[in-house]
């Protein structure tokens, strides 16, 4: 429950972590660097808010953890979609996608 | 939720076992690594790209302490249902287990069963009756506050002494007392006339009890006041409902009591039960101008609040002290006590009883467990291949004992669920087969405190049932030698070998528990009481006092007539009265010394009875020397004639000739009675107890208004009864119904008791023995099965049928010798418990032991017979074609 923090952008957080994952396992920092670099480097993600999400996602049962070897040879933590965060993941972004159009509705010059 | 799908990977992740601490620590470093790197691939040198990179962390101890709390949360959900997960594999691999085996199932789930039963049925009844708070408040601020005589003795207080008491104590904040005799009560009108028992007592008596009555009031004041002409009875519960209905309107109407109206001002609360047994409550005023030697009340006090017991019983003794000053001829010497009134209510022996029965479900638990422990080995012989497999497969040891304790406690919970129902059918018939046995004993019911006896006696039983096999099974290295093609391996066939001799030696202390308790029984059933209770009818009368008055010639003529009369009816063969109704416990005493006693301190305390002339005769006492009262022992014609028992000449006069002795009646300087006659004793209180010093005087002298008749008769006690009854009212119609009980059925009442122990002790000392001959036949069966081969090369080797049934028989005696052996020195050391419940009988009686020696033998042996028989008839062909 303390776990609670800004409604809005934890969520925004947790459903692009969700969608880094989507192509297939990553460790915390290719994730961070996947979501800079696939947003064009607006999105920048706060190591700060990036790991207490990944691991209340992992206790949620949305995404699990596996060491393994990282690209350099060294052991890194990767993360992978459930087919409980699959499931989330699609129904969060339909729920993102009707929600920035709506604004986008709105703030269109008539 | 649905946890278990996705864990699978977690445990995958987990092979790699980290701490927390070290997860975040690590998977943080790495990304800090990563960072750094990156921004000096942008042309930071090391320093400057480290310090860059940490800082996007904000504060790295907050985060990883953040971090830990979540993945530490998240172990402890995924660690339970991990744990839940495997409980349920196990649970439904056991269940399938179960169903490849249901007669082996059934057999340990029937073992358990029934001895987890008797562990229930037994609690149920100890916390009933001993454990359950008494239903009055503060029962341990409640005392019974008796006199002591000069030789230290309980006793009750005189009239005068209790309102002494009862005005000049400080210490309680009520004294109330119970008058005995107690009245004796025909309630006619509304059906047939009824006698019905009754108590009088002081009008604060349910004050100091705490009783509120369930309907109407009890006594005020006033009614209970010297002179008062108030006719006001409460109700038990019991009568009211039997009698008229539950009627609430019954309160404030008048009732017929011995042909007088009484009116009834309340009921009783239902659960509410008095250990002495009343229906009909009338108020009684103690009178100050009676005897001060005449201790007839029985007192009960409550504590005042902040007052302890022994403030309290230093207080009354000053009180005994400064009225054995004031009268020295009543009370020199009496001192008081105070006696707890729940240990008087539940009864010294309840205690013992609980103890024993208790002691003895526990060893039926054990033996159980025992029982099921080889039934498990057995089946874990024949599972080897599957353990084998499984550890294979990198199941744990730890795993596999788990797997198997999880099956045994699956066992044991579906037998305490079937135990639970036996109690539930038990417990009825066991209070309806002994409605007398202990006080509160209709109290029983299955309630929390039993189903959380159950489930915790279950656990341990399975537990304790499945754990060395466990043990035993998953034992790595021991895998291949279970193997060996004739399967008997040694380490497990020690192990039930020593679980067969456990089972043999608790069920041989459990039989001779039992024999021990059921000859006592016998011995009791069989006791002399002094008198011969076949045939012979009470017949209890109660005198108007109006029309005869305590102590009067009238009283003693109507009981002369109404004897002469009884005798004349047809079958009737003697007749006499006694004024104690036996085994009701009503107990006058009084003390008595030698003709040349000058102190109190030389006189001795005794029972006795005012009886008729006929009395003798009619219980068949046994006359040792003298003479019997007859027609010329009355008032006025010489000196006052007294007969003494064995017990009371022994302590008076040690070794000379009793008859013409002189007895000094309750104080020095008191009545001289000249002893006529020798009687041996009689037992009319209690038949456990050995017969007391007792005297007897003539009615004549001493005309008591309430006496019991004893009628021997010729036939069936039932069938003088109108006679008898018609025979009494020939002389006074006017007197209310007597009551007419044959002699056995009250004996049967008062050994209800010790009948409940042996029943109850012999059931389960039954279930032991059928227990421990299934566990001979068990390890001799398999013994046969295992060495079939064997048996099968010896046969056709030319092996005599008597050397092959020697070969199989042989062990079972071993182990039969064994608990034989061990059991004789079990009972030997736990019989002293059963000393205080035993009769006439030493706990160390040797032909008891014998006997349950013989028959422990016999059926062992039978038990391993059978099995021995199918081994010699194996064919060699068919078994050496097994392999």
């Amino acid at each position: 429950m303390e776990e609670r923090s800004d409604t809005l952008l934890r969520g925004t957080l947790d459903v692009l972590v969700l969608r880094s994952l989507a192509g297939g396992q990553r460790h915390g920092y290719a994730i961070a660097r996947w979501i800079e670099e696939t947003s064009g480097q607006i999105l920048r993600i706060e190591e700060g808010s990036l790991y207490p999400a990944l691991y209340r996602m992992d206790k949620r049962g949305w995404i699990e953890a596996e060491w393994n070897l990282s690209e350099l040879n060294r052991k890194a933590k990767f993360y992978r979609l459930t087919p409980e965060g699959r499931l989330r993941l699609a129904r969060e972004t339909e729920r993102w996608l009707s929600f920035s159009t709506a604004i986008t509705q709105v703030l269109k010059p008539a | 939720m649905p946890v278990w799908p996705q864990f699978r990977n977690h445990l995958r992740s987990l092979l790699w076992k980290v701490s927390v601490t070290e997860e975040v620590d690590s998977e943080l470093d790495f990304h800090l690594e990563m960072r750094t790197r990156e921004l000096m691939a942008q042309g930071m040198d090391r320093d400057r790209a480290h310090q860059a990179a940490l800082a996007r962390f904000g504060s790295m101890s907050r985060l990883k302490r953040e971090c830990r709390r979540i993945a530490r949360s998240r172990d402890r959900r995924y660690g339970l249902a991990e744990w839940w997960l495997e409980v349920v594999q196990d649970l439904a691999f056991a269940l399938r287990q179960f169903g490849r085996a249901p007669s082996w199932t059934l057999l340990v789930v029937l073992t358990f069963a029934f001895s987890i039963a008797a562990n229930t049925v037994v609690f149920s009844v100890v916390e009933a009756v001993v454990l359950r708070p008494l239903p009055w408040p503060q029962p341990d601020r409640l005392f019974r506050v008796r006199q002591l005589t000069p030789q230290g003795g309980g006793f009750s207080v005189s009239d005068p002494n209790f309102l002494d008491f009862q005005e000049r104590n400080r210490s309680l904040s009520a004294l109330a007392a119970i008058a005995f005799p107690p009245p004796q009560f025909a309630l006619t009108g509304n059906g047939e006339p009824l006698d019905v028992s009754a108590l009088s007592c002081t009008s604060r008596f349910f004050d100091v009890l705490g009783i509120r009555p369930a309907l109407g009031r009890t006594f005020v004041p006033e009614e209970g006041s010297r002179g008062s002409k108030a006719r006001v009875a409460v109700l038990s519960h019991g009568l009211w409902l039997d009698r008229f209905g539950a009627d609430p309107s019954v309160v404030g109407r008048g009732i017929n009591l011995n042909g007088e109206t009484w009116t009834v001002i309340g009921v009783l609360p239902r659960q509410w039960r008095f250990p002495i047994a009343a229906e009909i409550w009338i108020p009684y005023a103690p009178d100050p101008a009676s005897n001060r030697d005449d201790h007839r009340l029985e007192g009960f006090g409550r504590l005042r609040p902040g007052v302890g017991a022994e403030q309290a019983r230093q207080d009354l003794e000053a009180i005994a002290l400064r009225l054995a000053a004031e009268y020295p001829d009543a009370n020199k010497g009496w001192g008081v006590r105070l006696e707890s009134f729940s240990e008087w209510l539940i009864g010294p022996w309840v205690r013992t009883v609980a103890l024993v029965l208790g002691g003895t479900v526990i060893l039926m638990l054990l033996l159980a467990s025992a029982n099921v422990s080889g039934l498990l080995l057995a089946r874990a012989t024949a599972r080897v291949r599957e353990m084998e497999i499984r550890a294979a497969l990198g199941a744990s040891r730890w795993r596999i004992v788990r797997q198997l304790v999880t099956e045994s406690m699956l066992l044991s919970l579906l037998g305490g669920a079937a135990g639970l129902a036996l109690t539930a059918w038990a417990l009825p018939v066991l209070v309806a087969l002994n409605p007398d046995a202990l006080p509160r004993l209709d109290e029983v019911s299955v309630n929390g405190k039993v189903l959380l006896c159950a489930l915790l006696v279950s656990s341990a039983a399975g537990l304790l049932a499945g754990l060395a096999p466990a043990i035993h099974v998953s034992r790595g290295g021991r895998f291949s030698s279970l193997r060996q093609s004739h399967g008997s391996a040694p380490a497990i066939r020690r192990h039930r070998d020593a679980l067969v001799v456990g089972e043999l030696t608790l069920a041989m202390t459990l039989l001779i528990g039992a024999g021990l308790l059921l000859t006592s029984l016998i011995r009791l059933q069989n006791t002399n009481p002094g008198f011969e209770p076949s045939q012979e009818l009470l017949a209890s009368v109660e005198l108007p006092a109006n029309r005869y008055p305590e102590m009067s010639p009238a009283t003693a003529a109507f009981y002369r007539d109404a004897l002469d009369r009884v005798r004349g009816v047809s079958s009737v063969l003697a007749a006499g009265a006694s004024m104690v109704n036996p085994f009701r416990g009503f107990n006058p005493s009084n003390q008595a010394g030698a003709e040349q006693a000058r102190d109190l301190s030389q006189f001795v305390r005794l029972q006795w009875r005012a009886v008729t002339p006929g009395y003798f005769r009619a219980v068949g006492a046994t006359l040792l020397k003298g003479r019997v009262f007859d027609d010329s022992d009355r008032p006025g014609a010489g000196e006052p004639p007294v007969i003494v028992s064995q017990e009371l000449a022994r302590l008076l006069w040690p070794a000379e000739d009793r008859i013409g002795k002189r007895l000094q009646w309750n104080k020095p300087g008191g009545a001289k009675l000249l002893v006529v006659g020798l009687v041996a004793g009689i037992r009319d209180v209690s038949l456990q107890s050995a017969p007391e010093p007792m005297a007897f005087l003539p009615h004549s002298f001493v005309p008591w208004p309430n006496m019991t008749l004893f009628i021997k008769t010729g036939s069936s006690p039932e069938s003088v009864a109108s006679g008898v009854r018609s025979a009494i009212w020939d002389v006074d119609p006017n007197i209310p119904v007597p009551e007419l009980t044959p002699l056995s059925s009250r004996l049967a009442s008062a050994t209800a008791g010790p009948r409940l122990n042996a029943r109850l002790l012999s059931l389960f000392a039954g279930i032991a023995l059928l227990m421990a001959v299934m566990g001979i036949y068990g390890v001799v069966s398999y013994e046969v099965t295992s060495r079939t081969r064997e048996i099968g090369v010896r046969t056709a080797l030319g092996a005599s049928t008597g050397a092959v049934l020697r070969l199989v028989v042989s062990r079972g005696l071993r182990l039969i010798a064994a608990g034989l052996v061990l059991g004789l020195l079990g009972a030997f050391l736990l019989s002293r418990f059963l000393g205080s419940l035993l009769y006439e009988i030493s706990p160390t009686n040797w032909p008891t032991y014998a006997a349950v020696a013989f028959l422990f033998a016999g059926v062992g042996i039978l038990a391993a017979w059978f099995p021995a028989l199918r081994a010699a008839r194996v064919n060699p062909v068919v078994a050496l074609r097994e392999e």
